[in-house]
């Protein structure tokens, strides 16, 4: 049974739509990477599900069912019972994140706590290769590397069994961010929590990710196994994004990028979101909705969808 | 400035704000014409109100309406011509040190910041025990004492200026210092500015009344500050005369809330983050009712 | 640790340096006005004082026919040894006797009111953003607003004459009863409790508005920051996000005006001292202009700025305690 299955979820800002009937579902041990253009409501769609978008965000629509219960209609004190023994996140900015005025080790004693286990938090620091005497630090006595890492920490804490990240790795260099994302598949492989990963960098997601879904102007454009995207994606969209990808040295090929720009999210294109950007878009992208084309192929579980109606001649 | 006052008419608030402003406005400036001689000797001392004296008489006999109409005028004069004079040197001190930055900031930020420090009405009452009585000399410890809650509040809106964009192009073409301040700054801190003046004329009448009060302005002179100086001098207290007092502090109460309401309506004006504030809680479930479908939308050319 | 030493050791030069201007003008402030101060000092005093009080006053002013230079230097001096010169009002008392007793008073009476008022304003404006828009957000600042409008004194004038005239709930004046001598004994305890409390009220209805509004308009700032959606995230309780996560937060910028507004709120206060005659350094200043007495003035003055000096050199101390950024 799934652990997680949002069914098209819409999350507004005030009267501007952000997240447009999104749905997908994972499986315990999931590792799913959502991936798309800032502004493409990827970020919108995984805060919004858990409902920790402030004023003016409200969810218009959809259903987000956890072990079966609907996060959406759940009251405050049911929802605030299932956070981080069950849900945690990572958040983009530890160093926002996190209150500056309390050491890391009270910020850990107040989360760990009420769950009777303030005494894991030394363990958690451990675990994401930390001392443990940097509980008595403050946040920003950290470099942004160690910052990010007591999140992790944080969010791990209490093995919980879906955790969240929203672009956790943006802010650091490369280096660090292989490093910290190392970490975090050896303990998902460890713990076996399930995974809703958000960036905007499809070649990370393809190293790690068991599935992959890509997001275009508040929609869920194309989600299928990683596999499926490391040999090029369905959507023209997803090839054009696979395709920017910079090429490594020993490539031969000139870097490539979509040509135009996003839409504005206060007045999406008519019909396929996508297709005044697209080179194969015809009269009817422009007028109706593409529907989705489902791929999977026998013998396999997981599903593979792309929402586009030049998907024979696309592939 | 226009633009200023439009948005401020959409604010309930500065719309309430603004009329009392004008009746007292009124009251100042053409209610002396319809009332007595405000130092008249014309009833018995602390008679209660009555058809005759509508507000009663002081300890003096006077009319206590036509002292407060008249107390007005020079109330609202003063505390007018300080707000003005406390705005102008703050621009200037805090544009100057905004605009110049380094030592010269350096500088009148510590003479901003000991002025700010050192507490006001001791330091009024000494400037005022000196000088000879007088609208003149009470203008002069107000603004002295005064003026160094805007200079600072203007500098750091000048300091945030100076590093956009437009200024630092004039920078790089060469423009004088003068002409950035009086040209590029201080046009683009004119919100700031009307608030300011609000703020530092809410402050001189409060301050002036409570001088006047000690018995540190002209007691020849008609003032809001005068009259409570006589009611308390008259034991309006002990005599439980309370139609000496009253009038006159409601007054002031009210002009200073009038223009306190004026600027609530401009902050909610100039400072967004006020109007559409955070929630605090799980995000709200409202299913919206029409769900815009893309597919009804005509396709755009 | 150490930064936060070298801060507040840089915060104590700042004072310091504004004692210094302080003591100058109150040199200077005499000697600049228009007019020949001592002349106008002698005509108001001849025959009124015997000769003893006006070489007080001589002395006091250093209005000798020195040099400028000469006359700061025996100032200085003097004020070096604690001499501020003889009280006119009080004579022959020295001034800084006669300033002791009010700045216990004061202390006792404004630093209290000051205090409840800002603590009491600071939580109501932490639960009117938490709750924005709720009742206490739509009641209560426009209503603060309106009596932070009225001036302390008149306040004060209204309180007494409703609730010390009329009703005759509270004494009207002074700091205890006439008949009490002091001691540390209840009876004397409850009647500076009894004296002060209506003076303290008005004291701290026409102050809170101005600490709400500074700690509403800070809250729902701090409320839309990051780490309160993260505590959020992470099923903290909503009482300790109120608190330790916003609230806490909040309040470092207004601990810092806390500071600046003492010198303001203290004007104020004085004011009150004078409607209630209570005997602090408000009516000092009173009996100082009634009755023309310059040394206690300025003695008064210097008196009531190191004060607020000190007092604002604690809340740095404070604002060191409380936010761990300034201490690394």
């Amino acid at each position: 049974m799934s652990i997680l299955d949002v069914k098209r979820l819409s999350v507004n800002y005030g009267e501007v739509r952000a997240a447009d009937s999104v749905s997908f579902s994972l499986e315990p041990g999931q590792i799913l990477g959502l991936v798309g253009e800032s502004g493409s409501g990827k970020s919108t769609v995984a805060l919004g599900m858990l409902r920790l978008l402030g004023a003016p965000a409200h969810i218009s629509g959809g259903e987000v069912n956890f072990q079966g219960q609907d996060i959406l209609r759940m009251d405050d004190e049911t929802l605030r019972a299932l956070r981080w023994r069950d849900i945690s996140v990572v958040p983009q900015s530890a160093l926002s994140a996190l209150n500056p005025v309390l050491s890391i080790g009270e910020q850990f004693r107040d989360t760990l706590a009420p769950h009777g286990a303030a005494h894991l938090a030394p363990e958690a620091m451990e675990r994401v290769e930390l001392d443990p005497k940097h509980l008595d630090s403050y946040p920003h006595q950290l470099s942004g590397g160690m910052r990010q890492r007591v999140a992790l920490a944080l969010a791990l804490a209490l093995s919980p069994k879906l955790v969240v990240m929203d672009e956790p790795t943006t802010a650091l260099d490369v280096v660090v961010e292989r490093q910290i994302l190392r970490r975090v598949m050896a303990l998902q492989r460890e713990q076996g929590f399930a995974m809703l990963f958000v960036t905007h960098d499809l070649s990370l997601l393809m190293d790690f990710a068991t599935d992959i879904g890509v997001m275009y102007a508040g929609r869920l454009v194309e989600l299928g196994p990683a596999s499926a995207f490391k040999a090029g994606g369905r959507h023209p969209y997803t090839q054009g994004l696979r395709k920017s990808i910079p090429p490594a040295l020993n490539e031969d090929r000139e870097p490539y990028s979509i040509p135009g720009a996003p839409p504005r999210a206060d007045q999406p294109p008519s019909g396929c979101r996508f297709h005044p950007r697209c080179g194969l878009a015809t009269a009817r992208c422009a007028s109706q909705e593409p529907s989705k084309d489902h791929f999977s192929r026998s013998g396999q579980e997981s599903v593979h969808w792309a929402s586009c109606w030049e998907l024979n001649h696309a592939s | 400035m226009t633009r200023i006052f439009t948005s401020l008419w959409k604010s309930r608030q500065a719309r309430v704000g603004m009329g009392l402003l004008l009746f007292f406005f009124l009251m100042a400036f053409v209610g002396p014409f319809l009332v007595g001689d405000p130092l008249a000797f014309d009833g018995r001392p602390l008679l209660g109100p009555s058809a005759e004296h509508w507000l009663g008489t002081t300890g003096q006999g006077q009319d206590v309406l036509a002292q407060t109409v008249v107390g007005a005028r020079t109330t609202l004069l003063v505390g007018l011509i300080t707000g003005s004079l406390v705005v102008l040197i703050g621009a200037l001190v805090g544009g100057l040190a905004g605009t110049l930055g380094g030592k010269t900031d350096d500088g009148l930020s510590l003479l901003i910041n000991i002025f700010l420090v050192l507490p006001g009405l001791p330091l009024m009452v000494v400037l005022a025990a000196w000088l000879p009585a007088g609208p003149v000399s009470m203008c002069a410890v107000l603004v002295l004492t005064g003026w160094a809650w805007n200079a600072r509040v203007l500098r750091a809106q000048a300091l945030t200026l100076r590093q956009r964009d437009f200024v630092a192009a004039a920078q790089v073409s060469g423009e004088s210092w003068i002409r950035i301040l009086f040209v590029e700054i201080l046009p683009n801190m004119t919100g700031l500015m009307v608030s300011s003046f609000i703020g530092a004329t809410i402050y001189a009448v409060g301050a002036q009344v409570g001088l006047e009060f000690l018995g540190l302005g002209d007691l020849g002179v008609v003032s809001w500050g005068t009259n409570l100086y006589w009611a308390s001098n008259d034991q309006a207290l002990l005599t439980g005369s309370w139609w000496t007092f009253v009038p006159t502090g409601f007054c002031i109460a009210l002009l200073g809330f009038a223009l306190t309401l004026i600027n609530f309506g401009l902050d909610a004006v100039t400072n967004p983050k006020l109007a559409h504030p955070q929630r605090v809680g799980p995000t709200p479930f409202i299913p919206s009712a029409v769900t815009p479908s893309p597919v009804s939308r005509a396709a755009k050319p | 640790m150490k930064a936060a030493a070298g801060w507040l050791a840089r915060r104590l030069g700042f004072y310091v340096i504004a004692a210094i201007v302080a003591v100058v003008l109150n040199f200077l402030i005499p000697r600049l006005m228009p007019g020949d101060p001592a002349s106008v000092l002698f005509a108001r005093f001849q025959g009124d004082l015997d000769p003893e009080a006006i070489e007080g006053l001589r002395k006091t002013f250093g209005l000798q026919d020195a040099p400028l230079h000469e006359q700061f230097y025996s100032y200085i001096s003097a004020l070096a040894h604690g001499d501020l010169g003889l009280s006119v009002a009080y004579f022959p008392t020295p001034v800084s006797e006669v300033l002791g007793e009010g700045l216990m008073w004061t202390g006792l009476l404004a630093g209290g009111a000051v205090l409840i008022s800002f603590v009491l304003g600071s939580s109501l404006g932490a639960l009117a953003a938490w709750k924005k828009g709720g009742p206490l957000d739509t009641v209560l600042p426009p209503l603060l607003a309106f009596l932070g409008a009225f001036p302390y004194f008149w306040l004060a004038m209204l309180a007494a004459w409703v609730f010390g005239f009329q009703l005759d709930w509270f004494p009207l004046r002074h700091a205890y009863a006439d008949n009490l001598a002091p001691s540390f004994s209840w009876p004397f305890i409850q009647s500076v409790i009894s004296h002060a409390f209506l003076p303290a009220l008005t004291m701290v209805l026409v102050s809170l508005g101005g600490w709400l509004l500074a700690m509403r308009n800070t809250m729902i700032g701090v409320l839309g920051a990051e780490h309160v959606r993260y505590a959020q995230a992470r099923g903290l309780t909503p009482r300790r996000i109120l608190v330790h996560y916003a609230a806490r937060n909040a309040l470092l910028p207004n601990v810092a005006g806390f500071g600046m507004a003492l010198g303001f709120v203290l004007s104020g206060a004085l004011l009150t001292e004078v409607v209630f005659s209570y005997p602090g350094t408000g009516l000092l200043l009173l009996t100082a202009v009634r009755g023309q007495d310059y040394p206690l003035l300025q003695g008064l003055f210097l008196a009531i700025t190191f004060a607020v000096l000190s007092a604002n050199w604690l809340v740095d101390v404070v604002t060191v305690a409380l936010d761990p950024r300034t201490r690394t």
